[in-house]
């Protein structure tokens, strides 16, 4: 398993360094380098070249990657051109909005996904196959930006069950600790903290579950439809076993391999459905930002963000793998 | 009274009839088999009696698939290995259409068919157990296969922990594979397939079941490792006194292991028989073809084999006379005058032309 955890994250950081000549080949090839914006229209040549010298624009092309490298690894993206911040900050400070969003709309993604497409391939062709399917269909369908305004305008503004927009009720007091509000509650024990951004986050996290939720429904069916066909089930049935054991051990250990791939590509996805949710609840977390780094074009922003999306995105495919080996032996040994 | 007495035993999937009308007993430490060519029907039973067969949803039964029917394949020798053997419905056809099972299959008394089925899941893996043809396909990939067999013990012996991998490794240790604590803790892709049936065969033995159904447990082997299996099959059954259902479409293993034979066809017996009996003296046509098609070492090099022609039909039909009648070689007139009847005591046969022949 050690040497297995030592590949994955070799392959990882290779991955890793070849996003970061992307993002340099990016930036190099951007019309009008620094220098344009820097200095005044009327600047001599003379002046440029003594600019670009100074910022290191005239060395070699890999010193000046190497350089980008090393501001990277310190987590130096410069600063936003809109807000002057440093980018890591601004990042930092929205970030945890968006995690705990995600993470929500996962837990009720997998929490309901699983089981409802579990019960379906066992019903299969009865009403609730037939309404899980079509449902999730539906699911896939609807665009998450309509959705989630249908669920604010529905449940928030006619029926007024929850609360309309951002992470807390105005001038509600609470402690930081994770950056997660619902967790902060409940570790510094302000049980009503946790509560109310709890409510905050049901129908942003509903919204952006949407599309997970109806893809592993649909994954789970095919899946356990498969495995339950298969002979070791059928072994397990003859031995007798209680339906509880066969269904945990037997059925749903098996069926669980291609359901963790597809959970580990829809985390990855769910932060650009996150974009679109936020910015119809005004949840606060790097949606805005990002929208509004694009119209802005302020692009150390949306360097930073690229960077901070793709180290997630490998981290959750290295747990994936990791997950796969932990699933399957098979995966474990070494070819 | 018999340990296992199967009746008029009749399996069908929608229009289709897998088994039509089988009837055998199997008495205490004895070992029986059940012989016949793909889609006779032989797996079929077993799963019936082991109460494994998909259940038709009751009321709103959709129409099941006809069942699928392989092609005949070469009986016993060489040219078996070659042949995929398919089982009928118990793949992964059978999330559609359940089977309707009737006719009485009374283990000990007690008619399994009707028998509630928590009832039935406590008496399989402890009083009647199965074991399977493809070794790989039949363990779970991603257990080990200690833990594979420590459930067993767990759920019928009440056996845990330590208990139950002590006597896992026993169980092991008594189907001949070396080393048994060690192997507890490896999966199934890490076993050859003679180490992975000698772990279904110690599955299907944990809890000292009275009867063992095995469902062509050497096909999917090599000849070497066919014989070994067989010897521990034997073994176990002479020294624990077990009851062995032995199905195969391999006369070979018949011979040198069963004490009785039903020969099927077309999902009904055509002839049964002390094995000494059947092989001295064939009576049904069916049977004569098997045995003919046996490769044998005391023929010559260059004698051809003599084949059964054609194949099995994929309809069961023996209303209108004997199913086998199309590859006959003795039909006559009374044969598809109408349903022949099993007649006989000790050597029964399914054949109105036997005296003819005889």
């Amino acid at each position: 398993m050690l040497r297995y955890t030592v590949k994955r994250l070799l392959q990882l950081s290779v991955a890793l360094l070849g996003l970061s000549l992307l993002l340099f080949a990016w930036f190099k090839a951007l019309p009008g380098g620094p220098e344009n914006r820097l200095l005044p229209e009327n600047a001599t040549d003379q002046q440029r070249e003594a600019l670009r010298a100074s910022l290191g624009l005239d060395d070699p092309v890999w010193v000046q990657y190497g350089e980008f490298l090393g501001r990277i690894v310190r987590l130096d993206f410069g600063s936003s051109l809109s807000s002057g911040r440093p980018v890591a900050t601004e990042l930092a400070d929205r970030l945890p909005a968006t995690i705990e969003l995600s993470l929500a709309a996962m837990l009720i993604a997998v929490g309901v996904g699983i089981p409802l497409g579990y019960l379906a391939a066992k019903r299969r062709g009865t009403w609730l196959d037939f309404t899980a399917v079509s449902g999730s269909l539906l699911g896939t369908c609807i665009p998450i930006f309509f959705l989630a305004a249908m669920l604010k305008v529905v449940f928030a503004q006619e029926l007024g069950l929850l609360p309309t927009a951002f992470r807390l009720s105005a001038g509600a007091q609470y402690t930081d600790v994770t950056g997660l509000r619902v967790l902060d509650g409940l570790i510094t024990g302000e049980f009503d903290v946790a509560w109310d951004a709890l409510l905050h986050l049901v129908l942003p996290a509903i919204a952006l579950a949407s599309i997970p939720l109806a893809v592993i429904v649909r994954i789970t069916r095919a899946s356990v439809l498969d495995v339950v066909g298969e002979d070791y089930v059928r072994t397990a049935d003859a031995k007798g076993l209680k339906p509880a054991t066969i269904r945990g051990r037997h059925v749903m250990r098996n069926a669980m391999l291609p359901i963790a791939t597809i959970i580990g590509l829809l985390l990855g996805s769910l932060f650009a459905g996150a974009v679109l949710t936020e910015s119809v609840f005004a949840f606060g977390g790097i949606g805005s930002f990002v929208y509004q780094a694009t119209t802005e074009r302020d692009y150390p922003a949306l360097m930073g963000f690229i960077l901070v999306i793709a180290v997630f995105y490998v981290v959750i495919n290295l747990i994936v793998d990791l997950s796969y080996g932990f699933l399957d032996p098979r995966v474990r040994v070494r070819k | 009274m018999a340990l296992l007495e199967v009746e008029d035993l009749r399996v069908a999937f929608g229009a289709a009839t897998a088994v039509d009308g089988v009837s055998f007993t199997v008495d205490e430490g004895k070992v029986v088999g059940l012989v016949g060519e793909s889609g006779c029907g032989k797996s079929v039973t077993s799963l019936a009696i082991m109460g494994l067969l998909p259940k038709g949803r009751p009321g709103k039964r959709r129409k099941a698939e006809p069942l699928q029917v392989a092609a005949a394949e070469p009986v016993g020798g060489a040219l078996k290995a070659a042949v995929p053997q398919s089982v009928p419905v118990a793949g992964r056809g059978r999330k559609d259409g359940g089977a309707e099972v009737n006719g009485r299959a009374a283990f000990d008394g007690v008619d399994l068919l009707t028998l509630a089925p928590s009832a039935m899941r406590r008496k399989r893996g402890r009083d009647l157990a199965m074991i399977f043809q493809d070794p790989l396909s039949s363990l779970n990939p991603v257990v080990p296969i200690g833990r594979q067999i420590t459930e067993v013990l767990e759920r019928h012996r009440g056996l845990k922990g330590d208990k139950a991998s002590k006597e896992a490794a026993n169980l092991l240790d008594r189907v001949g594979i070396p080393d048994p604590a060690r192997r507890l803790k490896e999966y199934p892709h890490q076993l050859s397939g003679g180490m992975r049936q000698r772990v279904l065969i110690a599955i299907a033995v944990a809890c000292k079941p009275r009867l063992l159904i095995a469902d062509e447990p050497t096909t999917a082997l090599d000849v070497t490792i066919q014989a070994q299996i067989l010897e521990l099959l034997k073994d176990l059954v002479d020294s624990e006194g077990t009851a062995l259902l032995m199905i195969t479409h391999d006369l070979g293993v018949v011979a040198g292991l069963c004490d009785e034979v039903n020969v099927l066809y077309s999902g009904r017996v055509v002839e049964s028989a002390p094995v000494r009996e059947l092989f001295a003296r064939p009576t049904h046509p069916y049977t004569v073809g098997l045995l003919g098609s046996i490769p044998r070492l005391d023929l010559g090099i260059h004698e051809p084999l003599t084949p059964i022609r054609g194949s099995i039909a994929d309809v069961i039909r023996w209303k209108d006379g004997c199913a086998f009648a199309p590859r006959c070689d003795r039909v006559a007139e009374p044969c598809v005058a109408g349903e022949p009847a099993l007649v006989g005591a000790v050597h029964a046969h399914r054949c109105v032309m036997a005296e003819e022949i005889a």
